[in-house]
């Protein structure tokens, strides 16, 4: 967890100054709504459907016990006692009083916490792995680069007011667990065979009407040159993106129409008046920062644990929920626990009040009082004891967040849909709830396997189901709520678009779509082993479309 | 009437915006011979929008006589830039010429001209539109402008913190704004964490590192 020093601080503070008097001159009409608009996207509040909604900063996705019980607190006093974790690792608030938001903002502030830049054509947060600074795989932490750039993008003077939003992800694994590829950056930190560490820098990734892959403009740039080189992509995006069209304004379509190549060389044109000037990282805020971080005082404990091996061994469930919720951690004796917040017939993401009361707690208990969101909507307490696992599982159950099914079909990311926001063209979480009815039987889901199905209200696609190995995407049919569905996306290392598989469903179809999607994987699969995305990938959509569409009339 | 201002109060203004040049050089040099002064029929496509055609008919700005101080166009100086040039170098000194930059002007444009201008406006045509702060630290930092730096347009008391940081030190208010908030506003952060034109990273001047906690 990165500590505030007083400068940090004192800038929270006064952007909640700043806020308070601009949201005091929109109501006392001093402020138009045209001008206000964009100055309260910039500090995360969207005026929906229903209600304000505001979007609460969780940089890089940590959290400690004190402000969750923060977030509680506001949940309770300030909205109906409930939060929705986005897929941008951050907490959404969906029914706040517009006035209240100045007091909101002002006690996040309390708990180094605030909604700057949330929304808005600006640098958005910075998103990472949900297991950075403890998995198996790791090869550069990227928690400190994460900190370092959320400063630098924090009321950034040239970037304010960008052509439209801009997404930056870090990775620092093997495995890619941000989604770096298809971020407008993503930036993937590793070392050289010197042993420095640098940055791949892809541009131009992203989901949405357009959905791309990033294009690596950078395979390897030095750590000291990460803020100067992200300013340069910046100014060339600031100054060149289009600004006529707002579906043709993000990043991606610019390096399209610049070709990457080209639009690598403007970047580097740029870059080169920068390099070594005065944004250049030294060293000792890299370590500056690497000691602002709290870090567990970690226990020598054996790697393996008896207690916790005699415990799998006799309970099946909790053998279950070790296989998919538990993930090996780089400190012998530890796991990182993920909490998944997809029960059947609850909204993906969302959590109570008395949740997050109770999941404070079990940060302090069992996870030296930090947790992660993760964009998958989940949560993670990074460092649990083995030993204690099973103790910790027994206390998750009751709360409704032990459900086994992280990597399976039923751990489903979704926006918040047709309930909640003005954009969207259809639900999408009585879509998600359906779907989790209709597969609860957890014994066809592990034998499905590895499964991701996202969900998306309309083309923005908030819900990720370009992504998806199965994407649901909510389309507006001559006025009524239709779903298109893909197939084959992925995320991670190889990241792709999945491909429509054809005419759009009534939502009543979805769960036996799925059923014909999923018989046909048993169907082709070579082994219980080969994956869902993976057959896609081998034999093509032309089956899957056949088993779909060809079923008898 | 939009009101000027610096981080200090209002600033006397005694600029005048040029109307752009009507028509081509050609036509412009062929109605130089005509005696009835009427306005060419071309209107000009200056990136201001609203371009006027000259009540002179003709010169539209580059004449000896009329304000000294003239803020000019962008694309109108490289337009006529010769008709300019010559401009400055018959009246000695007692003309200046400014010049006043669109969002999707190229700085590097005028960059060989800097030491001609008096001043340099960049627009917002509203302020969501944030070119102007590229153009602007690029004008600074990168081709060195050291003179007046204008905000004009859509300035709103919102913008002035980050236009003050990006190398602009002179403000067109936008005609609603209250000029004593606006210069208030100049304040509203203790300090910046990112290197740009008015100083440098925060972490070349970080003191030391005592945590804050709830």
């Amino acid at each position: 967890m990165y500590r505030y020093d007083p400068i940090d601080q004192r800038l929270v503070d006064e952007r909640v100054a700043q806020f308070r008097d601009q949201t005091r001159r929109f109501l006392a009409g001093e402020l138009s709504g045209d001008d206000y608009l964009p100055l309260r996207l910039q500090n995360g509040l969207y005026i929906q459907k229903h209600a304000p909604m505001l979007r609460v900063a969780i940089p890089y996705g940590m959290l400690a016990s004190r402000q969750v019980r923060m977030l509680a607190h506001i949940a309770r006093e300030h909205d109906r006692g409930y939060g929705h974790f986005s897929t941008r690792q951050n907490i959404q608030f969906n029914w706040p009083k517009l006035e209240e938001v100045p007091d909101i903002l002002a006690k996040l502030a309390t708990v180094q916490m605030h909604a700057i830049q949330t929304s808005g054509n600006c640098v958005r947060n910075v998103t990472t792995d949900q297991f950075a600074g403890v998995a198996a795989d790791e090869l550069v932490d990227p928690l400190v680069w994460a900190e370092l750039i959320r400063q630098w993008s924090t009321f950034h003077p040239e970037f304010a007011f960008l052509p439209r939003k801009f997404k930056i992800a870090i990775s620092g694994a093997v495995v890619d667990r941000a989604a770096t590829q298809v971020h407008d950056i993503g930036i993937q930190a590793l070392e050289n065979e010197a042993g420095e560490t640098g940055f791949r820098i892809l541009v131009g990734g992203g989901l949405g009407r357009t959905p791309a892959i990033g294009h690596v403009i950078r395979p390897f740039l030095p750590w000291r040159h990460l803020l100067t080189y992200l300013d340069a992509i910046l100014r060339v995006y600031n100054r060149h993106g289009r600004r006529d069209n707002k579906y043709k304004a993000r990043i991606k379509i610019l390096v399209k129409d610049r070709t990457p190549a080209a639009f690598a060389e403007e970047v580097e044109r740029v870059w080169a008046d920068l390099a070594d000037g005065p944004g250049t990282v030294p060293q000792e805020e890299v370590d500056r920062i690497a000691a602002q971080f709290t870090r567990p005082t970690y226990r020598r404990l054996a790697a393996r644990s008896p207690t916790l091996e005699a415990a799998r061994d006799a309970d099946p469930a909790f053998a279950r929920w070790l296989g998919r919720c538990v993930s090996e951690h780089r400190q012998p004796g530890y796991a990182a626990v993920t909490l998944t917040l997809k029960q059947t017939g609850v909204p993906p993401g969302d959590v109570t009040a008395e949740q997050l009361d109770a999941i404070a707690d079990l940060a302090d208990e069992y996870g030296f009082g930090d947790l992660r969101v993760t964009h998958e909507q989940n949560l993670v307490l990074a460092d649990v004891e083995l030993d204690r696992l099973h103790v910790l599982w027994q206390a998750l159950k009751p709360l409704g967040l032990a459900t086994p099914n992280l990597g399976l079909l039923t751990n489903i990311i979704a926006c918040p849909g047709g309930d909640f926001c003005a954009l969207a063209n259809a639900v999408s979480i009585p879509v998600a709830k359906a779907i989790g009815e209709r597969f609860d039987d957890l014994d066809y889901l592990h034998d499905i396997g590895e499964l991701d199905l996202n969900i998306s209200g309309c083309i923005n696609a908030c819900g990720h189901h370009h992504v998806g190995h199965i994407g649901i995407l909510g389309v507006d049919k001559a006025g009524e709520e239709w779903y298109q569905v893909t197939i084959g996306g992925t995320q991670g290392n190889s990241a792709a678009i999945g491909r429509i598989i054809g005419p759009s469903f009534a939502r009543a179809e979805i769960p036996d779509v799925i059923v014909r999607l999923l018989d046909a994987y048993v169907g082709l699969r070579a082994d219980a082993d080969e994956r869902f995305v993976d057959v896609v990938q081998r034999v093509g959509i032309a089956p899957f479309k056949e088993a779909v569409y060809a079923h008898a009339d | 009437m939009p009101t000027l201002i610096d981080r200090d109060g209002r600033v006397d203004d005694r600029w005048v915006r040029m109307p752009e040049a009507v028509g081509s050089l050609a036509e412009q040099s062929q109605a130089a011979g005509a005696t009835d002064g009427s306005a060419s029929a071309a209107i000009g496509q200056g990136p201001i929008g609203s371009a006027v055609a000259s009540p002179q008919g003709v010169s539209g700005g580059v004449d000896a006589d009329g304000p000294a101080d003239r803020l000019v166009a962008g694309s109108d100086w490289l337009a006529r830039r010769d008709a300019w040039l010559a401009l400055l170098q018959g009246a000695d000194g007692r003309v200046r010429v400014g010049i006043e930059l669109s969002p999707d002007e190229d700085p590097a444009a005028f960059a060989a001209d800097l030491d001609r201008f008096s001043l340099i406006a960049i627009r917002f045509p509203r302020f969501t539109d944030g070119r102007g702060y590229s153009i602007a630290r690029e004008l600074r930092q990168l081709h060195g402008w050291r003179g007046h730096l204008r905000a004009t347009g859509d300035v709103l008391r919102d913008q002035l913190f980050y236009l003050a940081r990006c190398g602009f030190d002179q403000y067109e208010l936008r005609d609603d704004q209250d000029v004593a908030r606006a210069i208030a506003a100049f304040g509203d952060f203790s300090e910046a964490y990112q290197a740009a034109v008015d100083r440098g990273a925060l972490f070349e001047r970080r003191p030391g590192t005592d945590a804050v906690r709830a």
